[in-house]
């Protein structure tokens, strides 16, 4: 029990430090691309900090004060249901891909929970949008999961793991290359970023949900920004890239998910949320039924 | 500092207080309201040549999470109302750097009806830069007054704001009558 | 070289063209032709709105500015409306002149809906009253300088400025703030 403890708050406090340097990779890469130097790699860690030590607090209530610590919550969940290494899980269970799947929902409900209580209407047109991004995303994510699992036959990441070490990675197989697309491209919607960047569009709607949060409260969300990254692109190896033996393949692997969303996103300018609706109810859905089809075959 | 006039500071983050400081100067994020002519040199400052993100400054549309405000160029009465609407969003500790000789003594509008000639009465103010509109050299020189500063703990425009609160007060009162934030501030929001 | 003049004196023609077909409509009409693509109107202020309406049938279709000019010692005001053909691409301006106290004008805001805007303006600022403007009332200024009209010659800029905002706006205090060059 004791070991546990200790094994999830390490696991804790590496996912926080490598989730901040990956949003850092972010900045400086999409700096890079613009031919300027960005920031240092460690700057999201200032940025905490900075939030941390402001001295007013502003507060609209208590759900407005729970809505952060709820999206928190359940992505640290979600991160101690992932196998990281081949022979290590914290928790597991025989469901737990839908487990996973869903919990990185979640903390998108958290937030419109905690912004819809401020009474900004930027906050409540960011809400609207963020929903039917989510739920437009369903549709395209789900069929994805559903090749997976009827190729490999089932639900639990552990024996997915175990399966790719025998077979070679996912991708080897047709199917799933088909599911890795369709999964790529929900990817940057479960992220945040272009093209599907509507809910939080700085310079249009002053950054959506995150409007009324200031101080102690946005220091949060970052935290939560940071290990959801984190979550998500561990998710993406695991499922399609093979699993990995240590810590440091993991990251090899993660660093390469991360560029490839950050390379899309770079290009890419931003749909509204009717386009958003449309592109991912057409191809993606079309793209993962032929990949269900074709693993069931 | 005695502890009878440090009312508004929590206590117990004292002993924080240096990396605190270390991580302020080292993330301004700045509230993205251009006004006046100024607002023109500010994307140059963003872009490739005088790229200020490496300082690891960010233009961020939320008053609530930024920390430093930038007046660029005159103000009319009918800004400076957004203004200390704005100002007042933001969380402390806040920092002000104003550009252009318009701000400091009316510039060169110093006889107009419409534009306010010395804004140190109604906002407090930082660091200024004289010019009519500086070069992003000297607004890059700007900041690095500021960076110093609040290293040295002297960047103290908000705690002059919340301890003559009723002489910013008055003046406020005084250009726009009693009684302006009731009437127009909760026409435009209606959440203050 | 030569093709420029040949076009100007060619250009000038359809100018005269259009003033005299215009005063062979509304003989109470002075014109005149300042350059190429612009010409000159003065129209006395009881007829003004009628006119309009007959240039507006004659191509001007578009009406671009209203500004006033204070001409103090005659004591009157002075309207002109800058109007554009996109046919034949000329400026026509259209001149009244209105005594200045208790100025009144027709509202044109029925023949160009864009008019509204120019006649809240000049009201603002010089005080002229538009009849038939239901949009009159505190615009671009703030609501303080709602009844001063600043605009008129007369109005004592500097004397309004020491009283709203301060005596000693011309010295600057260097111990207030810091400066860097």
């Amino acid at each position: 029990m004791m070991n546990m403890i200790i094994q999830a708050v390490l696991i804790l406090i590496y996912a926080t430090f490598m989730g901040f340097i990956f949003m850092g990779i972010e900045r400086k890469t999409m700096a890079r691309i613009q031919r300027r130097i960005g920031p240092p790699l460690y700057q999201p860690l200032l940025d905490t900090l900075k939030l941390l030590g402001k001295r007013e607090s502003i507060t609209h209530g208590f759900i407005y004060d729970f809505g952060p610590i709820f999206a928190l919550g359940a992505s640290i969940l979600a991160l101690m249901f992932l196998p990281l290494t081949q022979n290590f899980q914290l928790f597991s269970s025989s469901g737990d891909l839908i487990v996973v799947a869903y919990l990185l929902e979640v903390p998108m409900l958290g937030i419109m929970l905690g912004a819809m209580s401020s009474g900004n209407p930027y906050s409540g047109v960011g809400v609207q949008r963020g929903l039917l991004t989510m739920v437009a995303m369903q549709l395209p994510y789900g069929l994805a999961l559903i090749a997976l699992v009827e190729h490999y036959g089932t639900f639990s990441l552990q024996e997915i793991v175990k399966a790719q070490q025998i077979a070679g990675w996912s991708i080897l197989v047709p199917a799933l290359l088909l599911a890795m697309i369709v999964f790529d491209i929900v990817f940057q919607a479960l992220l945040g970023l272009e093209p599907f960047d509507i809910t939080t569009a700085p310079a249009e709607i002053s950054m959506g949900p995150m409007v009324e949060y200031g101080g102690k409260q946005a220091a949060l969300l970052f935290t939560q920004h940071a290990v959801q990254l984190f979550a998500e692109t561990a998710f993406f190896v695991i499922l399609f890239l093979g699993g990995a033996n240590n810590l440091l393949e993991l990251l090899i692997k993660q660093i390469a998910v991360l560029f490839i969303a950050i390379f899309i996103a770079s290009i890419y300018p931003r749909f509204t949320i009717d386009q958003a609706a449309k592109f991912l109810w057409k191809w993606p859905t079309i793209m993962g039924i032929i990949a269900a089809l074709l693993a069931v075959l | 500092m005695e502890n009878n006039e440090i009312k508004y500071e929590l206590k117990e983050f004292k002993l924080f207080e240096p990396l605190f400081k270390w991580a302020r100067k080292k993330s301004l994020w700045i509230v993205a309201f251009c006004t006046g002519c100024g607002g023109i040199e500010m994307p140059p400052l963003a872009t490739a040549r005088y790229d200020f993100e490496r300082f690891g400054i960010m233009p961020n549309p939320a008053p609530r999470m930024a920390d430093l405000f930038l007046i660029t160029g005159y103000v009319t009465p009918k800004t400076l109302k957004r203004i200390i609407i704005t100002y007042e969003m933001m969380q402390d500790p806040k920092y002000v750097l104003i550009h252009g000789s318009c701000p400091i003594n009316g510039g060169v509008y110093w006889d107009s009806y419409n534009v306010v000639k010395q804004l140190d009465k109604y906002i407090p103010v930082d660091v200024a830069i004289a010019g009519c509109m500086p070069r992003p050299e000297s607004v890059m020189e700007g900041i690095l007054t500021i960076i110093r500063k609040i290293e040295e703990g002297t960047a103290d425009g908000w705690k002059r704001y919340k301890e003559n609160y009723e002489y910013y007060r008055k003046n406020q009162d005084e250009l726009f009558g009693e009684g302006w934030r009731e009437k127009d501030a909760k026409r435009w929001l209606a959440w203050l | 070289m030569e093709r420029k003049r040949c076009k100007e004196v060619v250009g000038m023609a359809l100018e005269e063209k259009i003033i005299e077909e215009i005063i062979q409509k509304a003989p109470y009409v002075e014109g005149n032709v300042r350059r190429a693509k612009r010409i000159d109107l003065k129209v006395p202020a009881d007829r003004i709105k009628e006119f309009l309406e007959l240039i507006k049938k004659e191509g001007f279709n578009m009406l671009i500015q209203i500004s006033i000019v204070d001409w103090i010692k005659e004591k009157e005001f002075e309207a002109i409306y800058q109007m554009w053909s996109v046919d034949k691409k000329v400026h026509a301006f259209v001149r009244t002149r209105i005594p200045r106290d208790d100025a009144k004008l027709p509202s044109m805001r029925d023949i160009f809906p864009v008019a509204e805007t120019y006649e809240r303006e000049a009201h603002e600022f010089f005080g002229i009253i538009f009849e038939g403007n239901p949009r009159l009332g505190p615009f671009i200024l703030e609501p303080r300088e709602y009844e001063k009209h600043p605009f008129r010659k007369d109005f004592n800029m500097l004397g309004y400025v020491k009283a709203v905002y301060g005596e000693d706006f011309d010295r600057y205090d260097e111990n207030k703030t810091n400066y860097v060059i």
